[in-house]
Protein backbone atom coordinates (compact mmCIF):
# COMPACT_ATOMS: atom_id res chain seq x y z
CA UNK A 1 0.00 0.00 0.00
CA UNK A 2 1.87 3.12 -1.03
CA UNK A 3 1.06 6.49 -1.06
CA UNK A 4 -1.53 7.73 -3.68
CA UNK A 5 -1.03 10.11 -6.22
CA UNK A 6 -1.77 13.37 -6.12
CA UNK A 7 -4.73 14.62 -6.91
CA UNK A 8 -4.46 16.17 -10.48
CA UNK A 9 -5.88 19.98 -9.33
CA UNK A 10 -3.60 19.84 -5.77
CA UNK A 11 -0.90 22.14 -5.55
CA UNK A 12 1.63 19.55 -6.09
CA UNK A 13 0.45 18.69 -9.47
CA UNK A 14 -0.13 22.65 -11.10
CA UNK A 15 3.22 23.34 -9.56
CA UNK A 16 5.01 20.78 -11.66
CA UNK A 17 2.96 21.81 -14.73
CA UNK A 18 3.79 25.25 -13.82
CA UNK A 19 7.63 23.77 -14.11
CA UNK A 20 6.75 22.52 -17.68
CA UNK A 21 5.62 26.30 -18.61
CA UNK A 22 1.90 25.21 -18.40
CA UNK A 23 0.14 29.00 -17.72
CA UNK A 24 -3.01 27.62 -17.15
CA UNK A 25 -1.83 26.12 -14.13
CA UNK A 26 -0.56 29.12 -13.13
CA UNK A 27 -3.26 30.96 -13.23
CA UNK A 28 -5.43 28.26 -11.06
CA UNK A 29 -2.51 28.51 -8.35
CA UNK A 30 -3.10 32.30 -8.30
CA UNK A 31 -7.18 32.86 -8.13
CA UNK A 32 -6.56 30.01 -5.49
CA UNK A 33 -3.94 31.34 -3.18
CA UNK A 34 -3.22 34.84 -3.80
CA UNK A 35 -6.34 36.21 -1.65
CA UNK A 36 -4.63 33.75 1.33
CA UNK A 37 -1.22 35.87 0.93
CA UNK A 38 -2.47 38.67 -0.20
CA UNK A 39 -4.04 38.60 4.70
CA UNK A 40 -0.82 37.51 5.23
CA UNK A 41 1.39 40.42 3.37
CA UNK A 42 -1.02 42.81 4.46
CA UNK A 43 -0.86 41.87 8.56
CA UNK A 44 3.34 41.65 8.36
CA UNK A 45 3.36 44.83 6.55
CA UNK A 46 0.12 47.23 7.11
CA UNK A 47 0.05 48.50 4.31
CA UNK A 48 -2.51 47.49 1.40
CA UNK A 49 -0.12 48.35 -1.66
CA UNK A 50 2.84 47.08 -0.12
CA UNK A 51 0.95 43.58 0.11
CA UNK A 52 0.06 44.01 -3.50
CA UNK A 53 3.21 44.47 -4.26
CA UNK A 54 5.10 41.58 -2.55
CA UNK A 55 2.03 39.05 -3.40
CA UNK A 56 2.37 39.60 -7.10
CA UNK A 57 6.60 39.57 -6.90
CA UNK A 58 6.35 36.38 -5.24
CA UNK A 59 4.13 34.95 -7.85
CA UNK A 60 6.39 36.52 -10.30
CA UNK A 61 9.04 34.98 -8.70
CA UNK A 62 7.02 31.51 -9.10
CA UNK A 63 6.46 31.57 -12.92
CA UNK A 64 9.96 32.93 -13.42
CA UNK A 65 11.80 30.19 -11.10
CA UNK A 66 9.59 27.37 -11.15
CA UNK A 67 12.24 25.18 -10.33
CA UNK A 68 12.88 26.97 -6.84
CA UNK A 69 9.64 24.63 -5.24
CA UNK A 70 11.13 21.22 -5.27
CA UNK A 71 8.12 18.98 -4.94
CA UNK A 72 10.35 15.73 -4.66
CA UNK A 73 11.47 17.03 -1.45
CA UNK A 74 7.35 16.55 -0.08
CA UNK A 75 7.20 19.86 0.92
CA UNK A 76 3.67 21.50 0.61
CA UNK A 77 3.52 24.23 -1.71
CA UNK A 78 1.55 26.50 0.56
CA UNK A 79 4.58 26.36 3.07
CA UNK A 80 6.54 26.99 0.75
CA UNK A 81 5.20 29.85 -0.94
CA UNK A 82 4.43 31.09 2.63
CA UNK A 83 8.29 31.45 3.18
CA UNK A 84 8.66 33.57 0.07
CA UNK A 85 6.22 35.73 0.80
CA UNK A 86 7.32 35.89 4.29
CA UNK A 87 11.26 36.74 3.62
CA UNK A 88 9.87 39.29 0.99
CA UNK A 89 7.46 41.04 3.50
CA UNK A 90 10.60 41.00 5.95
CA UNK A 91 12.81 42.41 3.01
CA UNK A 92 10.32 45.32 2.15
CA UNK A 93 9.51 46.35 5.59
CA UNK A 94 13.27 46.71 6.60
CA UNK A 95 13.85 48.53 3.34
CA UNK A 96 11.05 51.02 3.29
CA UNK A 97 11.00 54.26 5.64
CA UNK A 98 9.31 54.13 8.66
CA UNK A 99 5.58 55.17 8.61
CA UNK A 100 4.18 57.69 10.76
CA UNK A 101 2.65 56.36 13.87
CA UNK A 102 -0.73 55.60 13.38
CA UNK A 103 -2.84 58.09 14.86
CA UNK A 104 -4.88 57.12 17.74
CA UNK A 105 -8.31 58.48 18.49
CA UNK A 106 -8.65 59.98 21.75
CA UNK A 107 -11.85 59.83 23.82
CA UNK A 108 -13.50 62.70 24.68
CA UNK A 109 -16.27 63.99 27.07
CA UNK A 110 -17.77 66.34 24.24
CA UNK A 111 -17.75 63.74 21.06
CA UNK A 112 -21.17 64.12 20.78
CA UNK A 113 -23.41 62.32 18.86
CA UNK A 114 -20.63 59.86 18.37
CA UNK A 115 -21.24 56.11 19.69
CA UNK A 116 -18.12 55.38 22.23
CA UNK A 117 -18.66 51.64 21.21
CA UNK A 118 -17.66 52.65 18.05
CA UNK A 119 -15.41 55.23 18.54
CA UNK A 120 -13.57 52.42 21.22
CA UNK A 121 -13.18 50.19 18.72
CA UNK A 122 -11.78 52.76 16.13
CA UNK A 123 -9.12 53.21 18.72
CA UNK A 124 -8.64 49.68 19.42
CA UNK A 125 -7.83 48.67 15.83
CA UNK A 126 -5.76 51.81 14.89
CA UNK A 127 -3.58 51.17 18.32
CA UNK A 128 -3.37 47.46 17.77
CA UNK A 129 -2.26 48.12 14.64
CA UNK A 130 0.53 50.42 15.63
CA UNK A 131 1.61 47.88 18.30
CA UNK A 132 1.94 45.08 15.80
CA UNK A 133 3.91 47.27 13.12
CA UNK A 134 6.06 48.46 15.47
CA UNK A 135 7.09 44.84 16.46
CA UNK A 136 10.15 43.44 14.92
CA UNK A 137 10.19 41.81 11.73
CA UNK A 138 10.31 38.65 13.12
CA UNK A 139 8.31 39.02 15.77
CA UNK A 140 5.28 40.28 13.02
CA UNK A 141 5.90 37.17 11.04
CA UNK A 142 5.83 34.56 13.80
CA UNK A 143 2.77 36.10 15.05
CA UNK A 144 1.14 36.15 11.43
CA UNK A 145 1.63 33.08 10.88
CA UNK A 146 1.01 31.19 13.93
CA UNK A 147 -2.28 33.11 15.08
CA UNK A 148 -3.54 35.13 12.22
CA UNK A 149 -2.43 31.75 9.19
CA UNK A 150 -2.91 28.92 11.60
CA UNK A 151 0.04 27.09 11.04
CA UNK A 152 1.50 24.54 13.36
CA UNK A 153 4.45 25.77 15.58
CA UNK A 154 6.78 23.23 13.25
CA UNK A 155 5.24 24.73 9.47
CA UNK A 156 6.15 28.62 11.02
CA UNK A 157 9.34 27.41 12.53
CA UNK A 158 10.40 25.74 8.82
CA UNK A 159 9.33 29.10 7.16
CA UNK A 160 11.11 31.38 9.67
CA UNK A 161 13.61 29.03 9.34
CA UNK A 162 14.25 28.89 13.59
CA UNK A 163 13.70 25.83 15.76
CA UNK A 164 10.53 25.37 17.71
CA UNK A 165 11.45 26.77 20.79
CA UNK A 166 12.49 30.51 18.80
CA UNK A 167 9.59 30.26 17.57
CA UNK A 168 7.30 30.59 20.63
CA UNK A 169 9.82 32.60 22.22
CA UNK A 170 9.23 35.33 19.48
CA UNK A 171 5.54 34.41 19.98
CA UNK A 172 5.74 34.88 23.35
CA UNK A 173 7.90 38.31 22.93
CA UNK A 174 5.34 39.55 19.95
CA UNK A 175 2.54 38.91 22.55
CA UNK A 176 4.68 41.02 25.43
CA UNK A 177 5.09 43.61 23.17
CA UNK A 178 1.27 43.97 21.78
CA UNK A 179 0.31 43.72 25.65
CA UNK A 180 2.56 46.07 26.77
CA UNK A 181 1.54 48.96 24.03
CA UNK A 182 -2.30 48.46 24.64
CA UNK A 183 -2.05 48.31 28.28
CA UNK A 184 0.08 51.78 28.18
CA UNK A 185 -2.66 53.35 25.68
CA UNK A 186 -5.28 51.63 28.48
CA UNK A 187 -7.10 49.59 25.95
CA UNK A 188 -6.15 46.14 27.97
CA UNK A 189 -6.59 45.52 31.76
CA UNK A 190 -4.18 43.77 33.60
CA UNK A 191 -1.62 41.21 32.01
CA UNK A 192 -3.71 38.38 31.21
CA UNK A 193 -3.32 34.67 32.63
CA UNK A 194 -0.49 33.13 31.39
CA UNK A 195 -1.34 29.74 29.14
CA UNK A 196 0.94 26.74 27.33
CA UNK B 1 -6.39 26.77 25.64
CA UNK B 2 -8.48 29.47 26.92
CA UNK B 3 -8.15 32.97 25.24
CA UNK B 4 -7.23 35.73 27.42
CA UNK B 5 -8.04 39.49 26.82
CA UNK B 6 -5.31 39.94 24.12
CA UNK B 7 -5.78 37.11 22.31
CA UNK B 8 -9.72 38.63 21.80
CA UNK B 9 -8.33 42.14 20.60
CA UNK B 10 -6.05 40.38 18.40
CA UNK B 11 -8.89 38.55 16.88
CA UNK B 12 -10.41 41.48 15.64
CA UNK B 13 -7.97 43.23 13.61
CA UNK B 14 -9.21 44.60 10.34
CA UNK B 15 -8.19 43.18 7.22
CA UNK B 16 -8.74 45.23 3.73
CA UNK B 17 -10.44 43.33 1.28
CA UNK B 18 -8.88 41.59 -1.19
CA UNK B 19 -8.44 44.04 -4.38
CA UNK B 20 -10.82 42.26 -7.02
CA UNK B 21 -8.30 42.56 -9.80
CA UNK B 22 -5.10 41.33 -7.67
CA UNK B 23 -4.97 37.50 -9.80
CA UNK B 24 -5.84 39.21 -12.96
CA UNK B 25 -2.78 41.97 -12.93
CA UNK B 26 -0.53 38.95 -11.80
CA UNK B 27 -1.83 36.30 -14.11
CA UNK B 28 -1.63 39.03 -17.37
CA UNK B 29 1.85 40.24 -15.99
CA UNK B 30 3.03 36.03 -15.82
CA UNK B 31 2.00 36.11 -19.87
CA UNK B 32 3.36 39.33 -20.51
CA UNK B 33 6.47 37.63 -19.05
CA UNK B 34 5.82 34.32 -21.38
CA UNK B 35 5.35 36.12 -24.30
CA UNK B 36 8.23 38.30 -24.33
CA UNK B 37 10.94 35.21 -24.12
CA UNK B 38 14.89 35.52 -24.22
CA UNK B 39 16.42 32.21 -24.71
CA UNK B 40 20.08 32.81 -23.96
CA UNK B 41 18.68 34.68 -21.00
CA UNK B 42 16.49 32.43 -19.69
CA UNK B 43 19.05 29.57 -20.27
CA UNK B 44 21.64 31.58 -18.15
CA UNK B 45 19.03 31.80 -15.57
CA UNK B 46 17.63 28.08 -15.66
CA UNK B 47 21.06 27.25 -15.21
CA UNK B 48 22.14 29.48 -12.06
CA UNK B 49 18.65 27.95 -11.17
CA UNK B 50 20.61 24.76 -10.03
CA UNK B 51 22.86 26.42 -7.84
CA UNK B 52 21.33 27.45 -5.33
CA UNK B 53 23.35 28.60 -2.23
CA UNK B 54 21.60 28.47 0.77
CA UNK B 55 23.04 31.94 2.45
CA UNK B 56 25.05 32.58 -0.24
CA UNK B 57 26.59 35.93 1.72
CA UNK B 58 28.56 32.81 3.93
CA UNK B 59 29.17 30.97 1.19
CA UNK B 60 31.12 33.72 -0.47
CA UNK B 61 33.02 34.75 2.35
CA UNK B 62 33.37 30.82 3.32
CA UNK B 63 35.03 30.81 -0.37
CA UNK B 64 36.96 33.92 -0.14
CA UNK B 65 38.26 32.16 3.10
CA UNK B 66 39.27 28.93 1.12
CA UNK B 67 40.70 30.51 -1.70
CA UNK B 68 43.60 33.17 0.77
CA UNK B 69 44.39 29.84 2.47
CA UNK B 70 45.15 27.97 -0.64
CA UNK B 71 46.94 31.18 -2.12
CA UNK B 72 48.68 30.93 0.80
CA UNK B 73 49.84 27.49 1.08
CA UNK B 74 50.62 27.54 -2.88
CA UNK B 75 52.80 30.61 -2.34
CA UNK B 76 54.93 28.51 -0.21
CA UNK B 77 55.62 26.17 -2.66
CA UNK B 78 55.71 28.52 -6.00
CA UNK B 79 59.29 28.97 -5.07
CA UNK B 80 59.87 25.31 -5.42
CA UNK B 81 57.73 24.85 -8.38
CA UNK B 82 60.23 27.77 -9.69
CA UNK B 83 63.47 26.35 -8.35
CA UNK B 84 62.25 22.99 -10.52
CA UNK B 85 61.44 24.90 -13.38
CA UNK B 86 64.92 26.31 -13.50
CA UNK B 87 66.44 22.93 -12.87
CA UNK B 88 64.22 21.64 -15.87
CA UNK B 89 65.76 24.32 -18.20
CA UNK B 90 68.95 24.00 -16.89
CA UNK B 91 69.26 20.36 -17.18
CA UNK B 92 72.52 18.95 -17.38
CA UNK B 93 73.51 16.10 -19.74
CA UNK B 94 76.35 15.12 -19.05
CA UNK B 95 78.23 13.03 -21.72
CA UNK B 96 75.18 12.07 -23.03
CA UNK B 97 75.19 14.21 -26.64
Amino acid sequence: MGSSPPAEDSDESLIRRVQGGDHQAFSTLVVRHSGMFFGAAYRMLGDKGDAEDTVQEAFMKLWSQPYAFDAARGAKFTTWFYRVVTNMSIDRARKRRPSAPTEVLETKADQGNLQDAALHDKRVQAALEAAIQALPEKQKAALTLCFYEGLSNKEAAAILEVNIKALESLLMRAKAGVRQALAQEGLLEGKGYAYG
Amino acid sequence: MLMDELDQILLKRAVPEVPHDLSGRIIRQARAHQLSPRPFRSLFLEIMDFIVLPRPAYAMAFSLCVAMIVGFEAAGGLAFAQQDWSSFLMIDEGEWL
